[in-house]
């Protein structure tokens, strides 16, 4: 196991690093320049601005001088915030992003779950029809659409909730509001895949000889299922996990700008959009290196769950 | 049991946190900005929003009142010399936040930064009638050279190398501000802002800063009108969406809200929250540019001229993006301080004899229906541009002249235009102080922001006259003679007269629509329902 891991991490260094080198010139390849606006700066300032931010080297130099830094965990300061660094930029960011993708994850597992186990048993009936029905839906609406509708229907027509924003400061019940309507315009996507996976995987597992063992033991239900029928079924769930990840962070960006909230979504796209290098660079780095994390860590709790699985050659020869 | 009970106070409390919703917001004026403030280092910003907040924490040598005129800020009185090159200006008794009186020398050190080449200001230009301002912004000169000078404690003297009528009104801006120079200690100081607590001289002090959260002043006890003040707290909130600021004022979650409201909103806005809603004229154009260098279809007039007639600027106030602007037959908008008359030839003409003429234009330089005149229009991507050009494009369409459109986001369309691969493309401009001299420097010859790429020696004579003139008339007379030789060279296509759309909340006092679009709110009250 640990082996597995540590070969992992080996994999992961070029990965990373082509991810870190294709993002670097792409983005240099996008017309304009941090310092464009509607007034053009005269020339010579212009070029004291490029001189300071090292924009007037050719890009190979300016790639290596951004490689120098990054290994010794600089990501450089940021062109158009300027009064906070990439690092602390993120180090801002991070914590919202983290505390609303979690909430969605977990949302998406506690509602989503349940969800297939019943549409599962109570198979290719009325309630089955509905609930996968409604999934369907949640799939197929996008998140910026759904986004806008909740803020509408929870924050100004019934009031209950803000219509987005973030506090500053507080304990943490205060946040609540604030993150209620982000989470579930985030989650309803992931409890859709969710359930519909569950359902199929909880369908084939409830179909194996040794459910049949357990029903004939005298146990109820809700015991097969709890005991002997969910750990095999959630498998395939937790294989999704991977992508589910990726998805939410990625979704992320748009809730984050509809609902105004200090996350590294927002930054990304402003940070796109001014053309603000070191900005954009930063975060693609942060989150290859977290999807790839997420990913080892989901590979890893795929053997916990099945003691089939095991990762080293050791056997096959 | 013990469990349900535990469920039952998770659901209390998080139904608890519902309560600050509700809770009164006693005198703390809530602000929706349209985006992050980028730094609080005032010289060192980049956009109009941020200037909301830098403007109340640094106090210029002269300020603005509600309504947008100019008074007095820490230069309580001035003298201007009679050729016009020397200005002379007496500091009020005054002090920094930290309480170390605020002397010429900070405001000499101010405007040496400014113009300092490191610090890159974008504005710099705009002083360069100071003496030796051109040489100290390019390196040539130190910043020493510069022609400001502190002759006592108090008083700061302003040499020109050429007369700048609208100096005074350079010197409100909040990038021209004196700067604590006890804090810097040198020009060269990028990082003194990150220094806690920052030491400022307006009427508000930075109470906290949570980036892309929240901007919270608090009154500065020592602002030397402090006790005029009435407003304590101020939170700026950085809001990009539009629609999402508009539905945080609607439920009460702002007092202001500074994000231009989309014009498809507007008739419901008004419908459910009235006079709330305040449209007025600012100083800022809507127009698009051609790119005349020679060789390109644009360089000859007649098309410029055709281009002009065919389009019915008030389908567009009126029906596309009714935003109560004003129809544009010229540069400078007529809410400019100045009267700048002027407006192209056929502003009264009916719509029907302006088609004829668009047509018989294009047919003498050589396009007709078997040989039509195809252009290519450039905008950046936001849906009213969008709605605008297609406009254009089927306006256009009508005197036969093919149309492909092209949109980019803002930056790589600034970047088309600065490089010339554009035909015609949109130009916002918006004047930064009330003086016609900024939208109009955009077309002298060889200018770095003369996207168009448009020279007439009679043009750029008249500015530079315009500049050496004595005489406020005479100036006036200069510029509308120049404003007349773009429009009749049909340099450029007008639009329309840019409004704001601004959200301002009942229980706010003070504050006045202007076209300088400033709003002091030291002059602001508010008052809470009983």
């Amino acid at each position: 196991m640990l082996s597995y891991i540590l070969k992992r991490i080996l994999q992961a260094i070029p990965t990373l690093l082509i991810v870190i080198t294709v993002s670097f010139f792409l983005m240099r390849l996008a017309p304009g320049g941090p310092f464009d606006g509607e007034r053009q700066l005269p020339p010579e300032i212009e070029a004291n601005l490029k001189a300071a931010y090292h924009l007037d080297q050719p890009l190979l130099t300016q790639y290596g001088l951004y490689m120098k830094d990054l290994v010794h965990g600089d990501l450089g300061p940021s062109f158009r915030n300027k009064d906070f660094s990439v690092t602390e930029q993120i180090k801002q960011g991070f914590p919202v992003s983290l505390t609303i993708g979690l909430a969605a994850i977990v949302m998406a597992l506690l509602i989503g779950i349940p969800l297939g186990v019943i549409a599962a048993l109570r198979r290719n009936r009325a309630l089955d029809y509905l609930v996968m029905g409604v999934a369907l839906g949640g799939i197929a609406v996008p998140s910026f659409v759904i986004a806008p509708l909740l803020a509408l229907v929870f924050g100004i027509i019934l009031k209950w909730l803000p219509v987005g924003g973030w506090p500053a400061s507080g304990t943490w019940w205060q946040y609540f509001p604030y993150l209620l309507l982000p989470v579930t315009a985030l989650a309803i996507q992931q409890i859709a895949s969710i359930a519909r996976l569950t359902r199929a995987s909880m369908i084939e597992v409830l179909g194996q000889p040794f459910i049949r063992t357990a029903q004939a033991k005298g146990l109820s239900t809700p015991q097969v299922i709890a005991k002997h029928a969910l750990r095999p079924a959630l498998l395939p769930v937790l294989s999704y996990l991977g992508p589910a990840i990726a998805g939410i962070i990625t979704g992320s960006v748009v809730i984050e700008q509809i609902f105004t909230l200090p996350g590294i979504g927002r930054f990304f796209v402003q940070g796109a959009l001014n053309r603000d290098y070191t900005l954009v660079m930063g975060v693609v780095v942060f989150y290859a290196v977290l999807i790839m994390l997420m990913n080892l860590i989901v590979d890893v709790l795929y053997c916990v769950l099945d003691p089939q699985i095991r990762y080293d050659n050791s056997d096959d020869q | 049991m013990s469990f349900y009970r535990q469920l039952l106070s998770g659901i209390l409390i998080g139904l608890s946190a519902l309560l600050p919703l509700t809770a009164a917001h006693g005198s703390t004026l809530r602000i929706g900005n349209s985006d992050e403030l980028g730094t609080l280092d005032p010289q060192r910003s980049q956009g109009v929003w941020e200037d909301y907040i830098l403007s109340e924490l640094f106090e210029p040598l002269m300020a603005y009142d509600a309504k947008g005129h100019l008074i007095s800020g820490l230069a309580q009185e001035w003298h201007i010399s009679p050729d016009g090159k020397t200005y002379t200006f007496h500091l009020r008794e005054a002090s920094w936040s930290d309480g170390t009186p605020i002397t010429a020398e900070d405001a000499v050190f101010g405007l040496q930064r400014l113009l300092l080449p490191a610090t890159a200001n974008p504005n710099a230009n705009l002083y360069y009638s100071i003496l030796n301002a051109p040489e100290v912004n390019t390196g040539q000169l130190p910043p020493e050279a510069l022609g400001v000078k502190a002759s006592d404690a108090r008083t700061v003297v302003i040499t020109l190398s050429e007369r700048a009528p609208y100096l005074l009104r350079e010197l409100a801006t909040s990038y021209s501000a004196p700067l604590p120079r006890h804090t810097l200690k040198t020009l060269e100081n990028k990082h003194w802002v990150q220094e806690t607590p920052m030491v400022v001289s307006g009427p508000y002090r930075l109470s906290h800063w949570t980036p892309r959260v929240e901007v919270a002043l608090k009154k500065n006890q020592a602002f030397y009108d402090a006790n005029n003040v009435h407003i304590d707290d101020v939170v700026f909130y950085p809001i990009e969406d539009a629609s999402t600021s508009f539905n945080q004022f609607r439920t009460n979650g702002l007092d202001i809200s500074y994000s231009d409201l989309p014009s498809s909103r507007l008739r419901a806005a008004r419908d459910e929250l009235g006079d709330e809603v305040r449209v007025f004229p600012i100083l800022a154009a809507y127009t698009y540019i051609f790119n005349q260098a020679s060789g390109g279809p644009l360089h000859d007039h007649r098309i410029r001229e055709a281009l002009n007639l065919a389009i019915e600027r008030e389908i567009i106030t009126e029906r596309i993006e009714p935003l109560g602007q004003r129809a544009s037959y010229w540069l400078i908008p007529k809410v400019m301080a100045g009267g700048i008359e002027g407006e192209m030839y056929f502003t009264h003409w009916p719509m029907d004899v302006r088609l004829e003429r668009a047509k018989s234009l294009l047919k003498d330089a050589g396009y007709d229906t078997q040989h039509p005149l195809r252009l290519e229009l450039s905008y950046n991507s936001q849906e009213s541009h969008r709605k605008i050009a297609i406009a254009l494009a089927s306006m256009w369409k009508a005197v036969g002249v093919n149309i492909s459109l092209v949109n980019r986001e803002m930056g790589s369309h600034v970047s088309a235009l600065m490089t010339g691969q554009y035909q015609i493309g949109r130009r916002g401009s918006q004047a930064s102080v009330d003086d016609p001299i900024e939208m109009l420097s955009m077309y002298i010859s060889h200018s770095p922001d003369n996207f168009s790429r448009y020279s007439n020696p009679e043009f750029d004579h008249l500015i530079a006259e315009s500049q050496r003139a004595l005489d406020p008339k005479a100036r006036t007379q200069l510029l509308t003679q120049a404003q007349q030789v773009l429009l009749d060279d049909m340099a450029f296509l007008p639009i329309f007269d840019y409004t704001a759309a601004h959200l301002v909340s009942h229980r706010v006092s003070g504050w006045e629509a202007n076209g300088l679009n400033v709003h002091p709110i030291r002059f602001m009250q508010i008052h809470d329902k009983a």
